[in-house]
């Protein structure tokens, strides 16, 4: 006898079956020992756990048990008191102003860096000296770079600009002198 | 109208009371029912604690639910579909939390109730009344929170199959399945403390 046959004779024990489905499975008992035997023994527990739960009391005096149901009671009543306006305003801030903050952010962010990164040209202070733009010493103009400076000397076209000892060996050199008198960036008094 | 005393009126008349906004009458059905209430939590998470705050947290869902609640059954009836379905809540946010051990899936799918003795005659034969119920008490802390929690509405409370599903938001099959199982682990461990008593 599998599960499913004895699930079904658990079913006409508990009463779960239609009326005639219920005859069905009582001609069935009827007839099979092992199926009686599994619905006697159901009906044996049935009957052993019929007001068989122990007896258990709340280990609290009436009082102190009361008293935290009360103050749970005020506290969910204080939540439903709140003024409508002020649950409204709160569902206004969730919708809207969160959303918006974040744009105002992206906005910001966009108009602090922006800027600098229209296209591949990153804008450079000129110099305020007269001397040669102090250029790190591993970057070599490429000669483009020099036709361009001649019309606008504060931007410096970053595609143009080569690391020194690259492979276009006709880019001008920045003269070691140069080089020499760029303040220090550990120093700059130098 | 006479003056409502809380200690000699009815529940009906208090529930009444209490669903205008009265709070007197509602401290006295605490009063008298909070011990079913309490053993129902206990029953079905085998926690003191847990059990206390569980039922405290019923009391004020009953307050807050007062006003729906139609007198069509007992007032203790309707408290006690309130604590059940609290427990439910409680015991599956507290399985999400643990990891599952083998064990546990194992008894949850009834793979171990499979592989015991198809047919127990009487599990407790021969069996004391109050030794009976300390007995089976025993076995339904060692249940799983499923089998047990079944056994509970279906034996102590009386519910349906269908009420049953419902409440533990399964199918029919589903509790028909855990009922079955939970049975056989339970004569299970009655069977064996039967015998090692007499042994």
């Amino acid at each position: 006898m599998n599960d499913e046959i004895q699930m079904k004779i658990q079913a006409w024990v508990d009463g779960e079956l239609s009326t005639k489905e219920a005859a069905v499975m009582a001609a069935y008992v009827a007839t099979h020992p092992e199926a009686k035997a599994t619905a006697d023994s159901l009906r044996a527990l049935h009957g052993a756990m019929a007001g068989s739960e122990v007896v258990r009391l709340v280990p609290e005096t009436r009082e102190f048990y009361f008293s935290t149901i009360q103050r749970g009671i005020e506290l969910r009543h204080e939540d439903a008191q709140m003024p409508a306006a002020v649950t409204l305003w709160r569902e206004w801030c969730r919708q809207w102003l969160v959303p918006a903050g974040g744009l105002a952010m992206l906005i910001a962010a966009i108009l602090t860096v922006g800027p600098e990164w229209e296209g591949s040209t990153v804008n450079i202070p000129a110099p305020k000296h007269n001397r040669p733009a102090p250029a790190p010493a591993a970057i070599t103009e490429a000669p483009t770079a020099s036709a361009e400076n001649e019309a606008g000397p504060e931007k410096i076209n970053v595609s143009s600009l080569q690391l020194n000892g690259g492979a276009n060996p006709t880019a001008p050199q920045i003269p070691q002198d140069d080089l020499r008198n760029a303040p220090s960036i550990e120093n700059p008094d130098r | 109208m006479s003056r409502l005393d809380p200690k000699t009126a009815i529940d009906d008349v208090l529930v009444r009371s209490a669903q205008n906004g009265n709070t007197g009458p509602y401290e006295e059905l605490v009063f008298r029912h909070r011990d079913k209430i309490y053993a129902r939590a206990f029953s079905m998470l085998r926690n003191e604690d847990e059990a206390m705050d569980i039922s405290q947290e019923a009391w004020i869902k009953g307050w807050q639910r007062l006003k729906q609640f139609k007198r069509d059954a007992s007032f203790t009836t309707w408290m006690t579909r309130i604590v059940i379905n609290l427990c439910l809540d409680f015991l599956r946010k507290k399985q999400r939390q643990q990891t599952d051990s083998l064990q546990q899936m194992e008894e949850d799918s009834g793979s171990v109730e499979r592989r015991m003795p198809m047919v127990i005659i009487n599990p407790t034969a021969g069996m004391e009344r109050e030794e009976l119920l300390a007995e089976i008490d025993r076995g339904m802390a060692k249940l799983s929170y499923e089998h047990r929690t079944v056994l509970i509405m279906h034996e102590y409370e009386g519910l349906e199959y269908k009420e049953i599903a419902k409440a533990m938001h399964c199918s029919i099959g589903t509790v028909m399945s855990r009922l079955f199982y939970a049975r056989r682990r339970l004569a299970s461990l009655l069977t064996a403390l039967n015998k090692s008593k007499r042994s």
